[in-house]
């Protein structure tokens, strides 16, 4: 009863969401009368809210009369799990995106107060256009409410273990937070090519900052997740799933940044709407990537071509129909300044062009391997990933050699102040090359690169930071932006230490035996068993011994069983700390009684997740500040 | 930069890149006809007879379809398959790597379109016939050759495309 | 370009090896199922043996190192390396397995057809 319930409140909302952008486009071609959609907005978000919930309810009453919970949960899963398993597949999740979409929806036009309704119609219509198109593709092909009859399941297949997880719980509605609020900056250009010009970049500009800031965190806790759930202790694969999210990201990026510029000096103002365009066009090329089954990944839910059709179609219909309406609108910049070499706008403008271009390149590489497909007569490839790092840390250099200067520098014309920055740079990376050999005791080319960057960068938030606090506006003036800056010279400087420092050994170790790594001897005590609900493990017990300092830790990795699922897990056992993580995953247990390891040691990982901590951060700063704080 | 730019470039590159994955999206759905026998084999049925190759007779169409009570999928296909068996189509069931008493259950419980099933627990006679997972089902020819094999759920749509043709010829 | 040139991994099932077999100075991907009671471990060391086959030809793998924990005899698995045509052999750096009984990685399943 309940999830036919659920079923009709889709198809509500959908009808709803419909009829208002339908309604909206005739009035606005016609020239008749708006009406006020604001309390549709309200009315879908509750339904869908509802149908969220009873979806929700099936899961936690083990209602496997429903095809999804039966494929996605089990009797035996804890209540946490089986709360969000719901986002553990593919109709799931697309729900919590559109409750998300909707969500952003409302509170758009909650905050933002437009003096016509004719003005906040029009922007709310592309919400409903992209809300409609997701809601047709819930219902007419991925329906979580589809029922298993007249055959309901007794238990249910499980969740993937993998999933099982606490930053899983929270990884997909960020990320969904993140590409859901996209769809804002797209409504508002979009609105303007139909001249809603009401504070149209600054608002672009809030909005981008504050969806960049979830999509960061979401794609941090994406890295965070596989480094410690995939058991090999990589942080991040080049794999297509992941790639389809740092695409939107690195355009959201060279969104707001143009947007700041847009709203500053009434220029760029085309290249703003393209890009909030091309926000939305990368989502949805990167939801087709991951949900038709058209890419092998690690992520990628499995499903079938029919469904990678209709997304198709959807995407390409909304980029026909964004591209119609920019191309048919009246867009010209408010202002003709020239602005010379040495200038805001000229470093903000190389800032767009690099990351538009990393986002192309890296875009490129994920989808090589279908063209290759098509025009070797089907020949399998797949792109390693010493390309894709080939290619991003040479653009990654140049976007940090101009961010550490850009931050300095003025509109339209700026003396070229060389000195202090020189100054700071040249201490900054004297000081780094000073602790890297005081920590590491060598330096590889990639580890200075890395302090390049991390020093271009950070001399320029500092001295930005410091000409503030001169002015006694260290909390106002760009503090938001200084902290996220900080944020990507901390993530550099993970990446930098961690890719050349880390170090790994696989191991054969009986009982009582021990084995050494850098400063680390690691020995395995004794081996046990454990039972849970929905699985049960063998655990090694290892004791680790800091050479250097004489203190000895425990870890204690595991090897578990998931019958429901009849799958294995390595749930690594992992030693926290800021210097250096120790790692150790088993791998198997020999007939003999061996176990085979491997044990890892991982200098300042946390730095790459803190970093995009301290960006997210700092864009809710930069967000609240302005929409709260004027 | 003149707007028609950046509205052009942008636009071929989307569209150039959607016409290739639509291109492979039709590519993955040419499924090349394969044609190879009943491979042989010594098992047991669900009752604990003997059974072998021999049950596939020559001179009729017959199905071969993998199954498992652990597989959920199997469930949704399994009334159609009970149409089938309305339809007087013969199907071997090929029970896959399952328990003898949960499948016997599910088979009082939920109906039995199976003319006979060989019962496959360690998936020797699967992996001779390349199963991957379940539900699987091949159409094996009048003279034992096997035609086309459908990984997935079975439909009525995937009935007519992929299998009905055969049946008429 | 070059770059994506020099990091391509091309994919061959044990039939594609055997028939136009690829230079061994590059890596390729080898997939197809785990050929069942080919798996052999060498007692003190990390080594591994075992084979590939596509149901009509097989070939011989080499491995030093973890095997990820679905890899199994008779399921699906996709391995990077290098192929030697003189020895029949393909010496692996990375071994990829999935097991889930509804799924098999799209290339073995291309494989196998």
């Amino acid at each position: 009863m309940f999830p036919e319930i659920g079923n009709i409140l889709l198809i509500l909302a959908f009808t709803l969401s419909s009829v208002c952008f339908l309604s909206t486009s005739y009035s606005y071609y016609s020239d008749t009368k708006f009406y006020d959609l604001q309390k549709s907005a309200y009315i879908i978000f509750f339904l869908l809210l509802v149908s969220f919930l009873l979806l929700e309810f099936a899961f936690l009453t083990d209602d496997f009369s429903v095809l999804y919970v039966a494929n996605n949960s089990n009797p035996n899963l804890p209540d946490y799990y089986k709360f969000s398993a719901l986002w553990g597949g593919h109709e799931g999740s697309l729900l919590l995106f559109v409750l998300i979409l909707s969500f952003w929806m409302i509170a758009f036009s909650f905050m933002n107060n437009y003096s016509k309704i004719k003005d906040k119609n029009i922007v709310l219509s592309f919400f409903h256009l992209i809300l409609s198109c997701l809601l047709g593709f819930i219902i007419f092909s991925s329906n979580p409410f589809e029922r298993l009859l007249p055959i309901p399941s007794l238990s249910g297949t499980d969740l993937n273990p993998l999933l099982q997880d606490f930053a899983f719980t929270i990884h997909p509605p960020m990320l969904y937070l993140g590409y859901a609020g996209l769809v804002v900056p797209f409504s508002i250009a979009l609105g303007r090519c139909l001249n809603v010009k009401e504070g149209w970049t600054s608002k672009i500009r809030n909005w981008t900052v504050f969806s960049w800031s979830f999509l960061t965190l979401g794609i941090a806790l994406g890295s965070w997740w596989a480094y410690y759930e995939l058991g090999w202790g990589g942080w991040w694969f080049w794999d297509p799933v992941e790639n389809s999210s740092l695409v939107p990201w690195l355009l959201a990026t060279a969104l707001f940044h143009s947007a700041i510029v847009s709203n500053s000096r009434k220029i760029f103002n085309n290249w703003t709407i393209l890009l909030s365009i091309l926000c939305i066009v990368g989502c949805f090329i990167g939801m087709f990537l991951v949900r038709s089954g058209i890419l092998t990944s690690v992520h990628s839910f499995a499903l079938d071509p029919e469904r990678g059709l209709i997304l198709l179609l959807l995407t390409f219909g909304i980029t026909l129909y964004s591209f119609y309406v920019f191309f048919k609108s009246d867009v010209n910049d408010e202002n003709t300044i020239n602005y010379s070499l040495i200038s805001k706008e000229y470093f903000l403008l190389i800032n767009n062009l690099f990351l538009v271009i990393l986002a192309a390149i890296i875009l490129f590489g994920t989808i090589y391997p279908i063209f290759y497909e098509i025009f070797s007569d089907g020949k399998n490839i797949s792109v390693g990933a010493p390309y894709f790092n080939l290619v991003t840390v040479p653009i990654a250099f140049f976007l940090a050699f101009f961010q550490g200067y850009g931050v300095l520098t003025k509109w339209q014309e700026s003396p070229l102040e060389l000195k202090p920055f020189l100054i700071i740079l040249l201490s900054l990376f004297g000081l780094s090359i000073f602790f890297s050999y005081l920590i590491f005791n060598d330096l590889s080319l990639f580890n200075l690169a890395g302090i390049i960057m991390l020093s271009l960068i950070l001399a320029g938030v500092f001295l930005s930071a410091f000409r503030n606090f001169n002015k006694g506006k260290l909390f106002f003036n760009s503090f938001g932006m200084n902290l996220a800056h900080f944020g990507i010279a901390v993530t550099i400087l993970g990446i930098g230490v961690v890719s050349s420092h880390s170090d790994s050994k696989e191991v054969i170790l009986d009982i009582g035996e021990s084995v050494k790594l850098n400063n680390y001897e690691f020995t395995l005590l004794e081996e046990d068993t454990r039972k849970e609900s929905n699985f049960f493990s063998q655990i090694a017990h290892f004791e680790v011994e800091n050479l250097a300092s004489g203190k000895t830790f425990n870890l204690k990795p595991e090897k578990a069983f998931y019958p429901a699922s009849k799958s294995v897990m390595t749930e690594s056992a992992i030693s926290i700390n800021f210097k250096e993580d120790v790692y150790i995953s088993l791998s198997e247990r020999l007939d003999t009684g061996e176990w085979i390891a491997k044990i890892q040691t991982k200098p300042f990982i946390r730095f790459i997740w803190l970093g995009a901590l301290l960006m997210t951060l700092g864009g809710v700063f930069a967000f609240t500040r302005r929409v709260f704080i004027r | 930069m003149n707007k028609t730019y950046l509205i052009s470039i942008p636009l071929i590159f989307i569209l150039f890149i959607s016409g290739i994955f639509l291109l492979n999206l039709n590519y993955e759905k040419k499924e090349s006809l394969i044609v190879s026998d009943i491979p042989l084999f010594e098992l047991q049925t669900l009752q604990k007879r003997k059974i072998d190759q021999s049950i596939f007779e020559e001179g009729e169409f017959k199905l071969i379809n993998v199954w498992a009570t652990w597989c959920i999928n199997c469930k949704l296909e399994h009334g159609f398959l009970m149409n089938l068996k309305n339809q007087d189509i013969k199907i071997i069931g090929l029970n896959y790597k399952d328990d003898l008493e949960k499948a016997k259950k599910w088979l009082i419980q939920f109906g039995n379109p199976y003319y006979e099933n060989v019962f496959d627990p360690l998936g020797d006679l699967g992996f001779e016939l390349g199963v991957a997972g379940a539900p699987e089902t091949y159409l094996v020819s009048k003279k034992n050759k096997i035609l086309v094999k459908h990984i997935g759920i079975m439909n009525d749509k995937i009935w007519f495309d992929k299998f009905q043709s055969f049946l008429n010829d | 370009m070059s770059a994506l040139q020099e990091n391509i991994n091309l994919f061959y099932s044990p039939t594609d090896l055997k028939n136009n077999p690829p230079s061994s100075d590059r890596s390729i991907r080898a997939g197809g199922l785990v050929k069942e009671k080919s798996l052999l471990r060498n007692t003190d060391s990390l080594e591994i043996y075992f084979e590939i086959t596509d149901l009509k030809n097989t070939i011989a793998v080499t491995y030093n190192g973890l095997l990820p924990d679905l890899f199994k005899e008779n399921k699906g698995v996709v391995a990077t390396g290098y192929f030697f045509v003189d020895k029949n052999e393909f010496q692996a750096y990375e071994i990829l397995a999935k097991h889930d009984e509804n799924y098999v990685p799209k290339e073995v399943e291309k494989a196998l057809e």
